[in-house]
């Protein structure tokens, strides 16, 4: 944990400078969270702030100081949720150019870890981001979480309150249907969303 | 050649490289301060006017059931007779009626008892 739990516990009690604390501890890593979760950066200062007041709101209801952390990344998950639900211009974008996006699977498909400079990271990002438009903006953030953040099943299961094996058949699916496009992408042939 | 699963991971990887953790605007707390801020003066306001909703629902039920209460008790003082009695003793005033719509001429009303 980024902070210790008498933190925690003094922000429960209502100490706005502890609470301030956890703010300050924990806004990058929920930042960064958010930043490949919602794929917009403009969007992630806004939304960040909006996972906070909700931990400010629900800091009561935290029954130990020990379970903050997933407590804290199921908020961000929510947050996530939400703001796909409420945009849907990005879906939109993505499938406005296939073959243009043909082109990134193919540049990326040939190493995406060779790939250093600021450009290449755009190109990542873009490709990464149109291979999720895929699948569902649920199952988009659960790989995500999985995959890119790192989260173990049994973590995610804690924030999602579901069973293991349910969320372990879902990712493997999503997963699939994510490599189904990366590969019809890197053929370079016929529409992406024929192979789905 | 067709990407496997475990280009899949690096893909994966490099996208959370290509993504790594950013920093927030400057005046990020202030902005969640303000934000806490708005939502604790909207709930105590929408807490009072639920409040005082109850309040005057609670009322106008009162008032209601003494209302109800009274017009029982006047409605008690004008008949204590059933409707059957009631009926009965307004029947001579229907007699009249059809009889003088049955036999409209020459026809007096104590000949229908």
């Amino acid at each position: 944990m980024l902070v210790d739990e008498e933190l925690i516990e003094r922000a429960r009690a209502g100490d706005a400078q502890a609470f301030n604390g956890i703010v300050n501890a924990y806004k990058r890593r929920i930042a960064g969270t958010l930043s490949r979760l919602i794929g917009r950066p403009e969007d992630v200062d806004d939304v960040a702030q909006e996972v906070f007041v909700r931990l400010y709101q629900s800091l009561d209801q935290l029954r130990t100081p020990q379970v903050f952390e997933p407590w804290l990344q199921r908020l961000t998950v929510n947050a996530a949720y939400d703001y796909h639900r409420r945009s849907r211009r990005r879906k939109e974008s993505r499938m406005a150019d296939l073959s243009e996006q043909q082109v990134l699977m193919a540049d990326a498909g040939a190493g995406a870890n060779r790939h250093s400079d600021h450009r290449s990271a755009t190109r990542i990002r873009e490709l990464v981001h149109s291979l999720l438009s895929h699948i569902s903006e649920e199952d988009r953030v659960l790989l995500l979480m999985k995959e890119v953040e790192g989260l173990s099943l049994k973590e995610l299961g804690a924030i999602y309150n579901a069973n293991e094996s349910a969320l372990k058949v879902r990712l493997f699916r999503a997963r699939q249907r994510v490599l189904k496009a990366f590969r019809a992408g890197s053929e370079g042939k016929g529409n992406i969303d024929d192979a789905i | 050649m067709m990407p496997s699963e475990q280009e899949l991971d690096e893909l994966f990887a490099a996208y959370r490289e290509a993504c790594p953790d950013v920093d927030t605007s400057a005046n990020f707390l202030p902005a969640v301060w303000q934000r806490i801020e708005a939502t604790t003066r909207f709930w105590p306001a929408f807490e009072r006017a639920a409040k005082f909703a109850v309040a005057l629902c609670a009322a106008a039920c009162l008032a209601l059931g003494l209302l109800n209460v009274h017009i029982g008790s006047v409605s008690g003082q004008v008949t204590e007779q059933s409707y059957a009695e009631a009926l009965a003793s307004d029947q001579n005033s229907e007699a009249t009626i059809y009889a003088a719509a049955v036999h409209p001429a020459g026809f007096s009303p104590e000949d229908a008892r």
